[in-house]
């Protein structure tokens, strides 16, 4: 096929990376430490949830969601899910909640390879916020009632167009009351100047993660999609924390300068394309080769801009958190998404549009009720909807989707004539 | 005075008929009558009335229709009731509405409300966005803004006022529909015999396709024959119906079902159109009433989430209400919040001791033939252990 451009071009590792790892492992066995010193007490956090209130009343924050991936990437959750599906999980529910559920069953990790930590931490309390489904609820509750800890969460109006004072109000009282119970149960007491400092390094860490996606603006980008849900990670497992901070100013640099001296993440780029929807864990490799091979690149994201938030500017914590929660991409009904869409395929000057069909992901999926037929006709971009899943490599076909993509690429070309 | 196959066969006819359709037959003692559409599981239908209009039940459209446009806009893997009723308004059945109200109960009523939303031009299109947490001391204030919001916009576009005063008498007809199918409910679940599952749901159903006006002397007129008639005692395994929140199963399985040899004690059909364990104080601001009784006289239900009444609680309160033996999980094909729920039930049942049995339906059901085998296994095993 004409497309294929000679894979004997090497990727450009990004330096970064390395530190990436070491700081992901303290992380991870800290976690592992928290859980067994009595004097330590371990939260578990939705990723888009409240985590700024637990690290500033001094618990330190595991997010199983993360989990759910890592069994992904791992190929381990097809295997896993069927355990989840004997206690009565549909074998089509999240997949993050069934393979990771499945693990605990199968009292299997892959933290214990990676980490060298016998498996997630043991939790004190589960908090959820439901602004990016109510799956997480049920999740966590599972955890609730198997480790005789509390599970108490955020519930913010669903599916918002605009989002107006009243709603932003709700959930500041939802928040409040968290801090209350939290408080009570623990016996804790909260230092308001403590959550406005672990605010403030959460939105500046969420804020130079925004700066590292925008720099994907440039032609030819420096990071690909593929990139971004490796380099995410801090801005969700360590929010609030200078670590994430400082990693994002070293990544922002690297990342700057490939811009300066021209460095690609897909050298002779060719195409630019938006990914909408998850990451299909279990098959990164596979779908970047392709697009490497197909001098594409996977410029921007949806999910990895899913952490970067409006900045913090002082004032009322619990007020930007209420905010930056309830407004968030996922929480949105479909009017909004598509104008955030426009604007991010304006900004990142796209080509074409993938949108992942995630099966057992219904929330992050958008391609069930015609918008990728819409924004066709509308905005006159090619869009392909791949169908696979986040973390079940079940429902993906790889022979099926690899052809789907060189066939779009070719319509990419054949637009460009 | 109707008896009661007379009842029921009215009903069964009602329930059939497509939203338009349902509008015509209502317009024949109120010609100008015009309709709006609820989409399950809960919309505030007093301030629809209040506003002149009839509330008519999208359920979808059974199997009457084919889907010919919104097959090509939806995944496969998507319930019947999204699919068909997306195929109601893209086929022209709800033309002689206002509009529609749909609800945050799940990502597909979400993506559904955007898509009537844009293929009824010139429809009010609402999506509620009811709390999920009751507890917050804004949770009533901010319930109550959201009802107000759905007021304001649907007067604006009527382009007339929807004023408390209509409400609240609106509110007392509710309660009087409510009171009484409370009352038929609570004596279907001592006397299970006297009302066939089928039945039931057919008179249940037909109030959302009449005037509440029409409906109470129908329902009245009901309660009175189920009540004096004898009827005679048949045996069975007395089970509570689970699942069928939303999406509403075909009756053809509700017969199946008891034919099976099951009798159904109470389920959860048509919840939201009887969400209310008690009445409506209609005395005050009529607003702040529905949103106090929402986030505190409700039904237990899937889409509803009640940190400090579990819904496993709210099941096995019903099945010891019901004097029920065992439960029958009917959650529509692919209906996630009824898939994920179940998960929770099974385990609280298990623990329990109260045996279960899942059968999920579609509109496209056909034949109910392996339904039957399956039921009929399960009662069997229970009546003869
Ligand atoms: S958003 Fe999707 S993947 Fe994430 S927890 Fe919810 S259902 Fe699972
Ligand atoms: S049947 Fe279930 S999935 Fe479908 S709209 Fe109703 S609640 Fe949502």
């Amino acid at each position: 096929m004409s497309s294929i451009v000679s894979t004997v071009v090497n990727r450009i590792e990004i330096q970064a990376q390395q530190k990436l790892k070491e700081l992901l492992r303290a992380c991870f066995v800290n976690l592992d430490e928290a859980a067994r010193a009595p004097e330590r007490r371990v939260a578990w956090c939705t990723s888009v949830g409240p985590c700024e209130i637990l690290t500033a009343l001094g618990f330190d924050v595991y997010f199983p969601e993360n989990h759910g991936a890592l069994l992904g990437a791992r190929k381990l959750s097809q295997h896993l899910i069927p355990r989840a599906v004997g206690v009565g999980y549909c074998a089509e529910s999240c997949s993050y909640m069934t393979s990771d559920i499945g693990a605990t069953l199968a009292h299997a990790s892959p933290l214990r390879e990676v980490y060298g930590i016998d498996g997630p931490p043991k939790p004190d309390v589960l908090v959820y916020s439901t602004n990016q489904c109510r799956e997480v609820q049920d999740w966590m509750s599972w955890y609730g009632r198997r480790d005789g800890a509390p599970v108490l969460g955020v519930c913010p109006p669903a599916h918002l167009g605009e989002v107006t004072r009243a709603h932003i109000e709700f959930v500041r009282g939802q928040l409040r009351h968290l801090i209350e119970e939290l408080e009570r149960r623990f016996g804790l007491r909260m230092d308001d100047r403590r959550l406005e400092e672990v605010v403030d390094r959460s939105s500046r860490a969420s804020a130079l993660w925004r700066q590292v996606l925008d720099t994907a603006q440039a032609r030819p980008s420096p990071l690909t999609f593929f990139d971004g849900v490796i380099h995410m990670a801090p801005v969700i497992l360590m929010r609030g924390s200078t670590a994430a901070i400082d990693y994002y100013v070293t990544l922002l640099a690297e990342l700057e300068a490939r811009v300066r001296d021209g460095v690609a993440a897909v050298p002779d780029e060719r195409f630019r394309v938006y990914w909408e929807g998850m990451p299909i864990w279990p098959k990164l490799r596979e779908l970047s080769t392709k697009f490497f091979d197909l001098a594409t690149v996977v410029a921007a994201s949806t999910y990895c801009n899913s952490w970067a938030f409006e900045e913090y500017d002082g004032g009322d914590p619990l007020l930007w958190m209420a905010k930056t929660s309830t407004e968030i991409f996922i929480n949105r009904d479909e009017d909004t998404k598509e104008a955030f869409l426009e604007e991010m395929f304006r900004r990142f000057s796209i080509d074409g549009v993938i949108f992942h069909n995630a099966r057992t992901c219904p929330n992050n999926t958008n391609s069930r009720f015609g918008m990728p037929q819409r924004i066709r006709e509308r905005l006159g971009l090619p869009a392909l909807v791949i169908d696979g899943d986040l973390s079940d490599a079940r429902f993906f076909s790889a022979a099926q989707t690899l052809t789907n993509i060189e066939a779009f690429v070719e319509q990419l070309e054949e637009q460009a004539r | 005075m109707a008896t009661t196959p007379d009842i029921v066969r009215i009903c069964r006819e009602l329930i059939d008929l497509l939203p338009d359709e349902a509008l015509e037959r209502a317009r024949e003692s109120r010609p100008d009558l015009r309709g709006f559409g609820v989409f399950p599981v809960y919309a505030p239908v007093e301030i629809i009335h209040a506003a002149g209009l009839m509330p008519v039940g999208l359920f979808g459209a059974g199997n009457r229709i084919e889907l010919s446009h919104a097959e090509a806009r939806f995944q496969s893997f998507i319930c019947s009731i999204a699919k068909s009723t997306l195929e109601l308004f893209l086929g022209g059945h709800v033309q002689l509405f206002e509009g529609a109200v749909f609800s945050s109960i799940c990502d597909v009523a979400r993506n559904l409300a955007s898509l009537v939303k844009r293929n009824a031009p010139g429809q009010f299109i609402d999506y509620l966005h009811m709390p999920q947490n009751m507890y917050s001391a804004q949770s009533s204030a901010y319930t109550r803004a959201e009802l107000n919001r759905f007021r304001t916009n649907l007067a604006a576009h009527l382009g007339r006022p929807v004023a408390d005063q209509a409400i609240a008498e609106s509110l007392l007809l509710y309660n009087r529909v409510r009171r009484l199918l409370r009352a038929i409910y609570d004596h279907r679940r001592q006397n299970p015999c006297s009302i066939a599952a089928a039945d039931l749901f057919a008179v249940a159903m037909a109030g959302t396709r009449m005037m509440p006006e029409d409906y109470l002397p129908l329902l009245a007129n009901f309660f009175d024959q189920v009540r004096s008639t004898r009827v005679r005692a048949r045996d069975g395994v007395r089970v509570v119906i689970e699942g069928a929140f939303c999406e509403q199963p075909p009756i053809g399985l509700l017969e199946t079902l008891e034919a099976g040899g099951c009798l159904v004690q109470d389920d959860d059909m048509m919840i939201g159109w009887r969400l209310f364990t008690q009445d409506i104080d209609g005395d005050g601001d009529p607003l702040a009433a529905l949103a106090e009784a929402y986030l505190r006289e409700s039904v237990y239900t899937s889409v509803r989430h009640d940190a400090r009444r579990p819904r496993t609680e709210g099941l096995a309160q019903r099945v010891r209400d019901a004097g029920a033996e065992a439960v029958l999980f009917t959650p529509a094909k692919f209906c996630e919040p009824a898939l994920l729920d179940y998960v929770l039930f099974r385990s609280k049942l298990d623990k329990d001791g109260v045996p279960h049995l899942k059968v999920e339906f579609e509109e496209k059901m056909w034949t109910y033939e392996s339904v039957r085998t399956e039921v009929e296994t399960f009662a069997e095993s229970m009546l003869f252990e």
